[in-house]
This record gives C-alpha cells, sequence and structure tokens, in this order.
C-alpha cells in the first residue's frame, strides 16, 4: 500500500507563450502509515502535487499510482473511490463551506458516498470529535464560528470519509498562533492512528517538525533533499545555507559539534528538551 | 488564466508599442470594421494586407498570436466546415461522396479569413497596449461623454475590474470545484436530491468568494489612495502626433474604400 | 506622530453590535517600529483600518501628525501619509504589468506622469526588483510578489506603514528579508513602521509590542518586558512563545531544579548548556 509518483512532470498553460514549468520528473514513494511533510519553495508545485494524487490533476508526463493503479486509467466510479481513499485538504478549506449547519457540512462527503442515514451520522459524530469540535455545535451555522472552528469542521468534513491517506495544503494557514497549535495537535493525534498516511505540505518547517517522519524538500520542480527524520540534523550545513532554520535545529547542532550524543530524531522543543536533560542529568 | 492568451500585454520596443493608445484604438477598431465590410477580392486583400504589416510591425512573436487564436478554433472551424459542405453551387471537387461546391469553398474562405483578421487585429491592440493605456486612451476617447455626467473613469474601471475578475471566477470556480470533488461531488450521478445539494456546493462558495475578493481588492485600492471622483493621472502621457494621425487615417481609408467600393 | 484618544470601533448601528475596539489611546512616535500582536478577533485588524482612516472610530479620535481622520478634508492626505497593507496583497494587483501596478497609487494622487516614473524606479530599487518593471505580476514567485505589492506602497511615499500580515506564505527566512527592507525603509525615509504579527520571532525586532486582548490594550512595553511575562500569560493572549523559551521551558521541567532562567536567544541557551554540563 503506497502511493507513488514515477518521474512526474506538470507544465500550467502548456503550448502556450505562458508555459511554466511546476514540477519536473519527479519521482516520490510515500509508504502506507508514514507521516510525510513537504516544503520548500513557495510556488505552486506542492499544491499540484497533491491535486495528482487525488486525480484532480493528471501529469503532463509520468504516472501517479495509488495502491498499485494508475490514477490516468481510472474511470468515474474508481476516482470517486480513490478520493474516498484519499483525503485532500486544500489551503484555507472553510472557503468551501456552504451548508447551513456543521452537521450537514460534514455531513457532505460521506452523503456523496451513498452511507446510509445511520452510518452518515456516525461518521459526523466521529469526525467532529476528532477535531475536537463540541457537541453543541451540530446544529449551528457553520459560517458563524470563529476562524479556528471553521477550519476544524473543514476538516472534519474530509475526516468523515476517513481516507487512509491524508493530503494537506498548508493546514494552519492564516490561523493565529493558537489556532494554528491546536490544529497541529489534532493532527499529531490523528497521525497517530495505524495506517493512517498523512502528507502535509507547509512552508513552516517547525510544524514540520513536530509531526513527520520524513521531509522532502522541493525545488524549482524537483526533490531536493529527501530526509528521514533522523537524518535531518547531518545535513544542517546544507539545509542552513538556503533557509533559515528553526531554533531547535540551531541548537541540536551547536551541541552535537561539542560532542553531545543527542537523539537525532528528537527535532522538537519537548523531545529536544527532555534529551538535553538527560545528558545534563547524566554528568 | 485563460484570458491570459486574448488580454496579456507583452513589452517591447515596436513602433506600434510607442504608439498613443487613442490612435490604435480608433484605427484598429476602424480596420476591424473594414475587415466586417469588405466584400470581393480586392477589398479582402486589401484589408489583409495593413494588418499582415501591423502585426509584423509589432515585432511580436506569432506564438502570442497563435495563442489568441487556439480557443477559438473549436468554433471557426466547424463553421467554415459546414459552410463548405451546406453551401450549393457549381462542384469544385468531390472527395468520395461528398462535393464541395466553388461557393461553399469561397464563403468558407472569407468567413475563415475574417474571423482570423478580426481576431489578430484586436490582438495586436491589447499586445502592444498596456491595460492602463487602454484605459485611459478609451477614457480621453470617450470624454466627450463626461460632459453630460457619465462617471467616466469610474465605467471604465469597472469594466477593467471585471475584466480582471474573469479569470478569478475560472480559478476560484476550478478551486471550488476541485475541493467539492474530492468530497465527492458529482453533478451528473446519484439521486437528483444529492446532485442539487453538490449544485449549492458549487455556487454557494463562489459567490461567497467573489464577495469576498471584490471587497478586499476595494480595501486595498482604496488603501492606495483611489477615490472616486479624485482627478487622476496617469504613467503615460498621451501624445498625438504624425505616426498617430497616419494610422488613424488608414484605419479611416480603408473603411472608407470598402463602404463606398 | 500618530495617535489615538479614547478610541472605539463598533460594527454596525445597534449597541448589540460587537465592539471591536474599547476606549483605547495610545501614541505611535516618528521612526518607531511597532509590531501589534494578539487573537484573530483581538481588534487588530480594526486598529490597523483606523490608523489610516479606512474605518472612522465610533468614539474617540484618530489623529495622524495632527490632521483628524474623520475630517473629510484630510481624508486624502491621511491615505497619503498611512501606507496600509492587508492580507492578501500579493494577490491584488490592479494590473498585468508590474510597472502599472505600481503606477496606481501615484496616479491616485494626481501626481505628474514624470514624477510617477521617478516614484517607481525608486520603489523597484528598494526592494531589489528594478528588472522586472514589465513583468506580469502573478508570473512571480511568493516572495517576489510580496515584494512588488510592498513597492506599491512605497510608490506612494508614505511616512507611516502599517503591514497587517500580509504574506502569511512566506517562510522564515523571505520574512526575515521583508523586515530588512522594511527597516532600510525605515531608516531612509525617516519613517515609521507599525507590524501585525503573530509570529514572535518577527516581532521582537520590533521598538515596542502591543498586546490586544478582546479590543483593549493588554500590554504596550518593548519585546524583552514582554516576553519576561511568561509563558502562560502569552498563551493567554494568543502568542505561541519563542521556539528557544519553548525549549528552555522543556529542559527545566525535565530537570529536578529549573537552571534555565531568561533564555531568549538560542547562543544563550547553547552558551548556559556547556557550563552546566
Amino acid at each position: 500500500m503506497s502511493i507513488e509518483l514515477e518521474q512526474v512532470s506538470y507544465i500550467y498553460h502548456p503550448a502556450t507563450p505562458f508555459a511554466r514549468s511546476a514540477l519536473h520528473a519527479l519521482s516520490l514513494h510515500i509508504s502506507a502509515g508514514e507521516t510525510l511533510g513537504i516544503t520548500g519553495d513557495v510556488g505552486a508545485g506542492k499544491s499540484t502535487l497533491l491535486q495528482m494524487i487525488n486525480g484532480l490533476l493528471q501529469p503532463s508526463s509520468g504516472r501517479v499510482l495509488v495502491d498499485g493503479h494508475d490514477v490516468a486509467a481510472m474511470g468515474k466510479r474508481e476516482l470517486a473511490d480513490l478520493r474516498r481513499r484519499v483525503g485532500l485538504v486544500f489551503q484555507h478549506p472553510e472557503r468551501q463551506i456552504f451548508a447551513d449547519s456543521v452537521f450537514d457540512e460534514i455531513a457532505f462527503g460521506p452523503r456523496n458516498a451513498g452511507l446510509s442515514r445511520q452510518e452518515i451520522s456516525e461518521r459526523v459524530e466521529w469526525a467532529g470529535q476528532a477535531v475536537g469540535l463540541p457537541g453543541s455545535i451540530k446544529d449551528r451555522h457553520a459560517l458563524k464560528l470563529s476562524a479556528g472552528e471553521q477550519r476544524r469542521v473543514a476538516l472534519a468534513g474530509i475526516l468523515a470519509l476517513q481516507p487512509s491517506y491524508l493530503l494537506l495544503d498548508e493546514p494552519t494557514a492564516g490561523l493565529d498562533g493558537e489556532g494554528a497549535a491546536t490544529l497541529m495537535e489534532t493532527l499529531t493525534r490523528i497521525g497517530r492512528q495505524p495506517g493512517q498516511t498523512i502528507v502535509m505540505v507547509s512552508h513552516n518547517l517547525r510544524q514540520l517538525l513536530a509531526l513527520s517522519q520524513r521531509i522532502v524538500w522541493l525545488r524549482e520542480g524537483r526533490i531536493w533533499l529527501d530526509l528521514r527524520r533522523e537524518e535531518i540534523i547531518a545535513h544542517y550545513v546544507t539545509l542552513r545555507q538556503s533557509y533559515q532554520l528553526p531554533e531547535v535545529l540551531n541548537v541540536m547542532h551547536a551541541l552535537r559539534e561539542l560532542g553531545w550524543p543527542l537523539d537525532p530524531a528528537a527535532l522538537t522543543p519537548e523531545t529536544l528538551g527532555a534529551a538535553i536533560a538527560e545528558h545534563i542529568k547524566g554528568r | 488564466m485563460q484570458g491570459l492568451s486574448l488580454s496579456q500585454y507583452v513589452p517591447g520596443e515596436s513602433w506600434l508599442h510607442e504608439l498613443d493608445p487613442r490612435s490604435k484604438i480608433i484605427s484598429l477598431l476602424l480596420i476591424s470594421v473594414a475587415v466586417f465590410a469588405a466584400r470581393g477580392t480586392l477589398e479582402l486583400a486589401l484589408v489583409t494586407l495593413p494588418a499582415m504589416l501591423l502585426i509584423a510591425g509589432s515585432q511580436i512573436s506569432p506564438v502570442y498570436f497563435w495563442a489568441s487564436l487556439r480557443p477559438f478554433l473549436f468554433l471557426i472551424i466547424p463553421t467554415a466546415l459546414l459552410q463548405v459542405l451546406l453551401i450549393p453551387g457549381p462542384v469544385a471537387f468531390s472527395i468520395g461522396s461528398v462535393s464541395l461546391s466553388q461557393n461553399g469553398l469561397a464563403a468558407a474562405g472569407v468567413f475563415l479569413l475574417r474571423l482570423t483578421l478580426l481576431i489578430l487585429v484586436l490582438r495586436i491592440l491589447t499586445l502592444t497596449t498596456t491595460p492602463n493605456a487602454l484605459i485611459n486612451g478609451s477614457e480621453k476617447i470617450l470624454s466627450p461623454l463626461a460632459i453630460i455626467g457619465l462617471p467616466l473613469f469610474e465605467i471604465l474601471t469597472i469594466m477593467n475590474l471585471t475584466l480582471a475578475f474573469i479569470p478569478f471566477f475560472l480559478e476560484e470556480g476550478e478551486r471550488v470545484w476541485m475541493a467539492q470533488t474530492s468530497r465527492g461531488l458529482s453533478l451528473r450521478e446519484g439521486p437528483l436530491k444529492i446532485r442539487l445539494e453538490n449544485l449549492l456546493a458549487l455556487l454557494v462558495p463562489l459567490w461567497r468568494g467573489a464577495f469576498e475578493r471584490a471587497a478586499q481588492l476595494a480595501e486595498a485600492m482604496e488603501a492606495r489612495g483611489y477615490s472616486p471622483g479624485f482627478p487622476r493621472t496617469s504613467l503615460h502621457q498621451l501624445r498625438w502626433g504624425l505616426p498617430e494621425s497616419l494610422l488613424g487615417l488608414l484605419g479611416l481609408a480603408l473603411l472608407l474604400f470598402v463602404t463606398m467600393h | 506622530m500618530i495617535s489615538l484618544k479614547d478610541v472605539s470601533y463598533r460594527y454596525g448601528r445597534s449597541p448589540l453590535e460587537a465592539t471591536a475596539l474599547h476606549n483605547i489611546s495610545f501614541d505611535i512616535a516618528g521612526g518607531e517600529f511597532l509590531a501589534i500582536m494578539g487573537r484573530n478577533a483581538s481588534g487588530k485588524s480594526t486598529l490597523a483600518r483606523l490608523l489610516n482612516g479606512m474605518y472612522l472610530p465610533t468614539a474617540g479620535r484618530v489623529e495622524v501628525d495632527g490632521l483628524n481622520t474623520s475630517d473629510r478634508s484630510s481624508r486624502q492626505r491621511v491615505r497619503q501619509l498611512v501606507g496600509l497593507m492587508l492580507a492578501g496583497a500579493d494577490r491584488q494587483f490592479v494590473s498585468n504589468i508590474v510597472e502599472e501596478d505600481l503606477a496606481f497609487g501615484p496616479e491616485n494622487l494626481g501626481l505628474p506622469a514624470n514624477q510617477i516614473r521617478q516614484r517607481i524606479d525608486a520603489a523597484l530599487k528598494m526592494v531589489s526588483m528594478e528588472e522586472f518593471a514589465k513583468h506580469p505580476p502573478y508570473l512571480l514567485s511568493g516572495g517576489q510578489k510580496a515584494r512588488i505589492a510592498l513597492a506599491g506602497m512605497l510608490t506612494m511615499s508614505p511616512r507611516y506603514l502599517v503591514l497587517d500580515e500580509p504574506f502569511p506564505y512566506l517562510d522564515a527566512g523571505s520574512t526575515s528579508q521583508l523586515i530588512d527592507i522594511l527597516l532600510q525603509w525605515r531608516e531612509r525615509e525617516q519613517g515609521t513602521l507599525i507590524v501585525i504579527t503573530h509570529d514572535l520571532e518577527s516581532a521582537r525586532r520590533a521598538e515596542y509590542i502591543m498586546v490586544l486582548e478582546d479590543g483593549a490594550i493588554a500590554y504596550n512595553g518593548t519585546p524583552d518586558e514582554l516576553l519576561a511575562q511568561g509563558q502562560d500569560i502569552l498563551r493567554q493572549w494568543g502568542i505561541e512563545p519563542l521556539e528557544t523559551s519553548l525549549l528552555a521551558e522543556s529542559i527545566n521541567r525535565n530537570l529536578p531544579r529549573s537552571v534555565l532562567k531568561d533564555i531568549q536567544q538560542s547562543g544563550q541557551l547553547v552558551e548556559m548548556l556547556c557550563q552546566l554540563s
């Protein structure tokens, strides 16, 4: 079970003078159950990548395979099924809210999937809880909620499909510090469920470090670096030359240079703090 | 961004680029009308020649012109084909059991030429004239109307922004469609009730998005000092000289010739 | 100087409508760099729009260099003095060509063509984007769009720049570069910078930070003093503490005693850790 991108390219406005290449012969393997972060230049390439995985866009060349099946070869029914297995949360997903009540909004996906009333109700309940929305909110108008709550409603709408692959495009964009932290906690919880794959696109490396087992950096439509979490610190110098890095990486690097034996996967304030404390206590 | 292939300006330093926009607007409009009024081989040749010269004069790669024609091919080609096949007359030649009349071929040829020229001539205008210059020029040309109290600049700005909103609607519409399709939206299959709900799922966010975007744009414009009624100036200085007059006369001459001939 | 005296702002007309700002009074001195923080609904964006007269206070007065923003006759002048950049500025170009978008502001001010040209050239230079004068803005990268949006504001030659989180998608490096440009502008033009942000890293580069909570000023002081308030209070105001603070706190929590105090830079942190081991 996996997602494969094989030599995938995508060109905007092909065959016009405005043609622009967003992705160049990109190959990427995503294993089921992993949490992958995608970052890099601010550009449309990352969003395009996600939109190809659930079949909204076709690559200009190359193949996209989900669980072994070529997305380009899929007919309507298979695509509908694909979109139940691959849930895509767009940037500012609250922009797609249209229903009168939170319940109806979250139920949209399951209803289209043809589930029974009972199942729909259960899914909505479950999804609402998964994102931390109180039950009392069910009948309220989604657009009257706060921005953070609206975003959670939109996320619940995708979760209600129970996709085994969850793709997120800049999930915390536009949220204040608190809203962002809450959402990241929610995503971390969801990611821990066995078999749940999360692919998250974000310009915020700190957030990706909180969540990802593996991070891919895109540059000019190509993969520049593909690192497992524990490999990141070994590439510190390379990364530093191109990006301003989160403080945990700066501190981790400085201490390792001084010979401190710290777990290279401890890349959040909580885990690194614990690791540092352990080392101090050991002395 | 499909509107781009028709409206995007391409920077350059050709004499067409340097011309006052008013002259270009007037003469290219006159030439467009002449293209439609032309009858007969002589007249058609006479309007085609300046059009070709202007295209060459713009010093812009033919790729851009071709890109503007492509979106219309789906309309032009079938119509031409219909003319070729359906217009009766003396047979020019036959392909199998299908005979093509001379009249049909001629009509299709003229149709193709006219429409192509029209698109290309209008495209010369948008390729060599920046949007602001176009608005400025249009405003100056229509300025006599301001005397009767017509808020010209505002109307033209509305038109310009409307044009700018077309790509937005296309983009946002596509985005909403993609987001809802990702949740299983289908307008063609499933029970009617669900399909109607799906329609709302497309229209409501699009509508809302348009209002929000308009409000944001209005705020941004206001923050940048836009104030309806307050006299605005322009980056471009309008200067009518000999080349402008010549171009205008060319357009006028063509139109007169074609209508009187 | 911008001064607010007992300013309140309420959406809608009935007394039952939400009040976005309650009786705010403060001054922003010329040449200052002020960061404004707080939750999304705390009144920050309302405040931003009050500063350039786009919103008029429902009570109290806002004065920019002595001009009352509620005064109709001062409106154009205030707009020219106070440049306001709002969220999404990098998607709101009014033309398909950079230099025409940049010309929009000065054209609105009624400047002659040659001055407009000068301003465009100067603004492009300030943001290091001179060669993009004839480009279509939408073909630029995110960081480049942000700079053009900023240049669009600079062509109005404002004395005060108010930025309401206009570029939420920029990564840390690009955001930092943008702040560098803003600081250069401040020095060169003797301008005043007011930046609304959620990011404490960016905010601490300011001289003063103001925190709004539920439409009132919860804090107005230096970044150092703000950090000294402690994480709990910051969180109460909806502010995510500095990464370094979180790290220091995490270390303290895992040790029998709190050994790290007052850590604000990662360099400091590393030093102290070395001393400890």
